[in-house]
């Protein structure tokens, strides 16, 4: 048996993927090969620890998940006590910033807040030769307008009412995902762009991911921002592929 | 969102597309979720402990799905209910503290061999790290191929390959270099001895 059916077999039994018979005859032969039960026991522990890189990527769609379904932690406000022991509490905040802003100066190979990544790489949606009413419905171009002139709260609500009529659009699902993070309100701009994902449309799915990483980050949650930038950085030739690369690498200095 | 009925979850769960996957799990964190949180919450478990647990159990249920073909006498929501209340009496177990308040809801008996995937050892914990060393493109096949149990004909246009034999020898060249990677280690090779 040549080098690579030997593999087979052996994958097929961990896997199991052989019948009764087959399974009792590679038992046997097991027993009687020394050499052969080594190589199943090495071939079993780089299928589980395979197993395990997978079950923790999984992890990382699932914080995902969580996030959007049942929200995060880091967007909970705590509110902070009343009375004298106010000034006791914003003295010990301050202590604690100060502590973390002269460490974040002093230790060697610091990484760029997500924040920071977030502001050195967003650039709002183009929505200026996406959005072209073709009814004669003048609220399409004012969203434009306002839009593109940074009106981003009444370019919301107008965008809003337009998703109201036609809520798959994707122009405007990205439009007023953008316009929340423009007004500082990321955790809402999140549905907006998953809903882009759940569209049929392929062509701006990219583009939904990109905001969507952008959004973790802006929200501190580099674990949930990570997958999907790997996943676009992957993407050979992708809208989105250098832009991806570029974040990872300021991520991971 | 249209809500799934426990078939469509599992048949959605069982699909090799991502986005028919994450559709069924964004709902079952909006059905079982608040009910996991309920119980641990009431039995000194913290925000993160609900968090941590729930993702565990959504794992081996994922897995035991898409793997072992589980098919339920029971609803998701009392398998899953079940499965955390397992996990979080072994993390109370752990603490040294017990069950203040029981939930009222049917459990199923969970078998220890369904929490293998979630368990961590050394040597899982040095493969996967060995892992991170090879490129995007062999972590993505070899995921697909041992975790998600894909077929080479599903992953090859997942990964824009030109066909299942071309992801077939994709994967194998990936696990060759994993191989040697591993050997290469003195402290993984004496590990795999």
């Amino acid at each position: 048996m040549d080098e690579q059916s030997n593999i087979n077999q052996i994958e097929a039994y961990l896997m199991d993927a052989l019948n009764e018979q087959e399974r009792l005859d590679f038992e046997s032969r097991m027993a009687r090969d020394s050499q052969l039960a080594k190589e199943v026991r090495r071939r079993k522990k780089m299928i589980e620890g395979v197993e395990y890189f997978g079950a923790e990527r999984l992890k990382d769609r699932l914080k995902t998940i969580h996030s959007e379904v049942i929200g995060s932690d880091a967007d909970a406000v705590v509110a902070p006590p009343k009375g004298r022991f106010k000034a006791l509490y914003l003295l010990a905040a301050a202590a604690v910033v100060l502590l973390l802003l002269s460490l974040w100066f002093l230790l060697p190979g610091k990484q760029l807040p997500p924040a920071e990544i977030y502001a050195a790489n967003f650039e709002a949606y183009d929505m200026q030769s996406a959005v072209r009413s073709t009814t004669g419905d003048p609220l399409p171009d004012q969203a434009k307008t306002q839009y593109t002139s940074g009106e981003y709260e009444t370019a919301l609500a107008t965008l809003l009412t337009l998703l109201d009529q036609d809520a798959n659009n994707v122009t405007y699902l990205l439009g007023a995902g953008n316009c929340y993070l423009q007004l500082g309100q990321a955790a809402k701009a999140l549905p907006f762009f998953q809903r882009v994902l759940e569209t049929d449309d392929l062509l701006f799915k990219d583009t939904a991911r990109w905001y969507q990483a952008l959004t973790y980050l802006k929200l501190n949650q580099p674990d949930a921002a990570r997958p999907i930038l790997q996943r676009l950085a992957a993407e050979v030739g992708g809208d989105f592929q250098e832009k991806a690369q570029t974040v990872l690498e300021q991520m991971s200095e | 969102m249209k809500k799934l009925s426990d078939e469509q979850i599992l048949t959605d769960l069982r699909s090799a597309d991502q986005r028919t996957n994450d559709r069924a799990l964004r709902q079952l964190y909006a059905d079982c979720y608040p009910v996991i949180e309920s119980f641990i919450s009431r039995n000194n478990g913290s925000t993160e402990d609900v968090a941590d647990v729930f993702q565990d159990a959504i794992v081996i249920f994922y897995r035991k799905v898409r793997v072992d073909g589980l098919e339920l006498n029971c609803t998701i929501r009392t398998y899953l209910f079940s499965v955390c209340k397992k996990l979080w009496l072994y993390r109370l177990r752990d603490r040294k503290k017990s069950l203040i308040v029981d939930q009222e809801m049917d459990v199923i008996p969970i078998e220890d061999d369904s929490l293998e995937i979630i368990t961590r050892n050394e040597d899982k914990a040095l493969v996967a790290s060995v892992l991170k060393q090879l490129g995007e493109g062999c972590q993505q096949i070899l995921t697909y191929y041992y975790f998600e149990r894909l077929r080479m004909k599903e992953i090859a246009p997942r990964m824009g390959l030109q066909n299942e034999q071309v992801a077939r020898n994709k994967k194998s060249a990936c696990m060759k270099k994993l191989r040697a990677l591993i050997e290469e280690s003195p402290r993984l090779k004496k590990l795999f001895q």
